[in-house]
């Protein structure tokens, strides 16, 4: 469908993951100098300049697969661990948060302001460190740059991309059933009253002309619905009230959020037929997963800080619950990316896995003692 | 329709209107702020039956029947009276006559005292064998207006509004007593609560419809007693056949012709297009137009589309079809459209023309068969920018008129008698003559992209359905004296939270419909009540 669609959609579901990240430090206690450390070090890699580069380039969206092993290697970019079952249920969230937030904006452009209003949110999450902040003004900027002069027909095509991307996920969250904004089958709830969209008028009124133009009769209808004239626009500028609450961060009032995946609800048929995609396209897919990620520098954890693992389930017994119970049908094995035999493997790939391991990139550190302990280290 | 006969099934009356010495004093009293709209003192078309009990025969009639309009105490006494004389046996009783055809209600009202009666009520709706919720919900809704039309009782008592709802009128709102039976009315209002469609049997789909525009195309074929749907679900397009009952015989998927390249290609649109002497199934996508038989079996032509001038950013697809004559038009993404010259048999089509007329992509083509005028406009083509172009068919296509759009884009189009009627991504749905191209009418149809139209052309009825959940209906017209295009609206129904991606007449007579929902994997039906 159409060729810009990336973008949003990667920016969007990070910034869905960095508040359900950043609401799980909080609810477990973690430390805050750690848990900061792990958002900065998430959020630098988000905006890496290289990574961004990539993603604005036009492409084709990728499958959920290959997306969500851009997730697994985000999450673990810092010294947070999470395990299968924690990974999936962050993932689900993040999916189906971003499904309500497109499904719901009143006009397609809109989807920008989405963009827009998370990436606010996330430079509240670095506002002391003005580096990263910078960075994410830069990506705002190419957002502008390259959504701004967009028509709505294009936005529409774009929101129908993304719709097509989560088509067949019902999976219901419980944040969204307490707020009824979802049904319990997994539906999202369609308010018919509230206001119209900018540039939409009020459903009602019927104009008649005759053939010079003037206007002869003018007539009502009752619609049915309970519309009201839109308030005013959003802003698409860098800074600026963005008036839409959709994309805003619905975590930070401190309740638990749960997931329930009901098997009945996933469509099997069209799972199926995603996972036995033909060899062809796995590789062309792994080429252009290989450039992007190419992109993405990862910081191995410096030695004596020792990494913690997150849970996403409220007690960890409730995580092993999660992890025997998981449908099967669900790819528990993301795409393991190994410099090994199999011919479809990417050399590219390979020289990436063959980088990761000599850690001689100029390191970004966050503290004096780390780069010290680095070059005990080496010497 | 002479006396209406008589029906143990009693059915809703209005209140006051049918005592033949009830004065305007106490039908005055009906209504809460005393005026009684004209419309109920002479009901449409039909003269108010002479009945001499209301709807609670056991109760007594005559005496009952004022206690509708009466005040509390009033209500009471005629209880009281009631009850003592409460000697109508089963032959002595005078049954309520039945109503005219729309004045009827669902639910029985013989042999019941109000408190037993509302309790029935709300069981037999709740025993309902209907298969689906919004049935029953449906059901229940006209029995709780049927039983609040004429309980006496005051806490049910309808002061006001009229228990036969004409074309296009909504259940005003009443004075409610209770906050819970306004928020009820409430949601029953802005759900659309004017039931004049009735749900039908849903079909059932393998897969979900994709959110696309236009995605459902019905093919009606009254000789084999079968109706063809056809719905895109994403990377396949699926036929399902189905008896008029809705009773699905037949499914079938197709594919979108695959070229190497990251993902799948996803198909855009399915159409069946009728011609002279026979018909095609027509299928765009990513790469390109396939064309099949009417049934999917077999593919007859594949042209693949030509993407080499498209920029990187740009999408490459074909969206849009129609059939013109013996043509086929197909739109692309740089806003050229492709017409196919199809021969009566055989698989020997031919790309004839491409015309250029348009800047952006394609959105939508229609058409229609030429009448015996002259200058005859028989096709129009919408893209994304809001722009129409009108042409004529012929062994050349000749553009007529261009009119332009406003900013936002046009997803469908129809065209009817020469008035076109397109619907626009902010909702509007507009009425142009099509040989001049001057607008004939503005209407605020929608608060959400309108994603389909859909036209009876023997009735001249308009189908509109949007992303915001409402499907409307239109009457269009020509005023014979000056020519002016007319619209009025006919129904409205709410398909609750579903974002609807297409939506077609099921009949020549638009007494059926059916609608697709992203996400859903079914086909709505709805017909006339």
């Amino acid at each position: 469908m159409s060729m810009r669609t990336l973008p949003l959609l990667f920016l969007n579901l990070g910034g869905e993951m960095l508040y359900i990240l950043d609401q799980r430090l909080r609810a477990q206690n973690i430390p805050g100098d750690k848990a900061r450390r792990v958002l900065h070090d998430i959020i630098s890699t988000m905006f890496n300049k290289n990574f961004i580069e990539e993603l604005f380039k036009p492409q084709e969206l990728y499958s959920k697969k290959a997306l969500r092993t851009i997730y697994d290697r985000l999450a673990h970019a810092s010294i947070m661990r999470l395990n299968q079952a924690s990974m999936d249920k962050l993932y689900d969230l993040m999916t189906m948060a971003l499904k309500y937030q497109v499904l719901l904006c009143p006009r397609p452009k809109d989807v920008l302001l989405v963009t827009f209003n998370h990436l606010d949110a996330i430079k509240g999450f670095i506002r002391d460190n003005p580096a990263l902040v910078h960075l994410v003004d830069e990506t705002s900027q190419q957002l502008i740059e390259a959504y701004g002069g967009l028509s709505a027909g294009e936005f529409q095509l774009i929101r129908q991309t993304l719709l097509t991307f989560f088509q067949d996920l019902h999976i219901r969250v419980s944040i969204f059933l307490k707020d009824k904004v979802q049904n319990s089958n997994g539906r999202f709830v369609l308010p018919v009253s509230g206001p119209v969209p900018w540039e939409t008028e009020v459903p009602g009124l019927i104009r008649m002309f005759d053939h010079k133009g003037k206007e002869v009769k003018r007539t009502e209808f009752r619609h049915g619905g309970n519309y009201i004239a839109a308030l005013k626009e959003g802003s698409f500028e860098l800074y600026g009230d963005r008036v839409l609450k959709l994309g805003t961060n619905m975590y930070s009032a401190n309740r638990p959020v749960e997931t329930h995946t009901s098997g009945a609800s996933k469509n099997l048929a069209s799972q199926s037929q995603q996972s036995i995609a033909p060899n062809p396209l796995a590789k062309e897919e792994l080429n252009f997963l290989a450039k992007l990620m190419g992109g993405m520098e990862i910081r191995k954890p410096s030695g004596p800080e020792p990494g913690f693992r997150l849970n996403l389930f409220t007690t960890d017994e409730e995580e092993e619950q999660a992890a025997l119970t998981r449908p099967e049908e669900l790819p528990h094995e993301v795409v393991n990316i190994q410099a090994t035999q199999d011919q479809q493997r990417n050399q590219e790939l390979a020289r990436i896995m063959g980088e990761f391991e000599v850690t001689d990139q100029p390191r970004w550190s966050a503290s004096k003692g780390d780069d010290l302990l680095a070059m005990m280290d080496e010497l | 329709m002479g006396e209406p006969e008589q029906d143990s099934r009693t059915p809703v009356c209005m209140p006051g209107a049918h005592l033949p010495n009830c004065d305007a004093e106490q039908r005055a009293s009906a209504r809460l702020d005393g005026t009684l709209p004209e419309r109920w003192k002479e009901p449409r078309g039909k003269t108010c039956p002479e009945r001499e009990e209301c709807c609670f025969p056991e109760e007594g009639g005559g005496a009952q029947a004022e206690g509708l309009g009466g005040d509390l105490d009033k209500g009471k006494e005629q209880i009281k009276g009631v009850k003592a004389s409460k000697q109508l046996g089963a032959k002595g009783k005078k049954v309520a006559k039945k109503m005219p055809g729309e004045w009827r209600s669902r639910t029985s009202t013989e042999g019941h005292s109000c408190r037993s009666h509302w309790a029935k009520l709300r069981m037999e709706a709740m025993e309902l064998r209907s298969t689906s919720p919004s049935r029953r919900q449906a059901s229940f809704e006209a029995a709780w207006i049927s039983a609040r039309a004429h309980c006496p009782r005051s806490r049910f008592r309808q002061e006001s509004g009229p228990c036969y709802l004409g074309p296009g009128e909504m259940p005003q709102r009443q004075a409610m007593r209770s906050q819970k039976r306004r928020k009820d009315l409430r949601v029953e209002e802005s759900r659309g609560a004017l039931r004049m469609f009735r749900r039908e049997r849903s079909i059932p789909l393998r897969g979900s419809a994709a959110a696309l525009c236009n995605n459902l195309s019905v093919l009606q074929l009254p000789v084999h007693n079968l109706t063809h749907f056809g719905v895109v679900h994403g990377p396949s397009a699926q036929l399902v056949s189905a008896a008029p009952e809705g009773v699905p015989l037949a499914q079938r998927q197709l594919h979108a012709k695959e070229r190497a390249g990251v993902s799948l290609p996803l198909i855009t649109q399915v159409h069946w297009c009728v011609l002279p002497f026979r018909i095609l199934l027509v299928l765009t996508s990513h790469r390109g137009i396939q064309m099949y038989e009417s049934d999917g079996s077999v593919m007859v032509y594949w042209h693949a589309l030509n993407s080499g001038d498209a920029s990187p950013v740009q999408a490459v697809f074909a969206r849009g079809i129609a059939s013109s004559g013996h043509f086929i038009c197909v739109g692309t993404w740089s806003g050229r459209v492709l017409v196919f010259d199809v021969p009566a048999k055989g698989p020997n089509i031919v790309l004839s023309e491409e015309l250029a007329g348009h800047l952006t992509s394609v959105t939508d083509i229609a058409s229609e068969h030429a009448q015996e005028q002259d200058c005859i406009a028989d096709m129009v083509t919408a893209d994304d920018s809001g722009l129409l172009c009108v042409w004529r068919s012929g062994p050349e296509f000749k553009l007529l008129t261009r009119i332009p759009g406003f900013g936002a884009p046009c997803t469908s189009v129809q065209l009817w008698q020469g008035i076109v009627a397109a619907g626009y991504g902010n909702g509007q749905l507009r009425l142009y003559e099509a040989s001049t191209g001057t607008l004939h009418a503005q209407i605020n149809a929608h608060a959400r992209a309108i994603c389909a139209l859909d036209l009876a052309p023997m009735v001249g009825k308009l189908l509109s359905a949007a992303e915001d959940t409402f499907v409307h209906i239109w009457k269009l017209n020509r005023n014979l004296k000056n020519g002016c295009i007319e619209v009025e609206h006919c129904h409205g129904e709410c398909v609750p939270d579903t974002q609807v991606c297409g939506a077609r007449f099921c009949d020549p007579s638009g007494s059926s419909l059916a609608v697709t929902g992203y996400d859903l994997a079914e086909i709505l039906r709805f017909s006339s009540v």
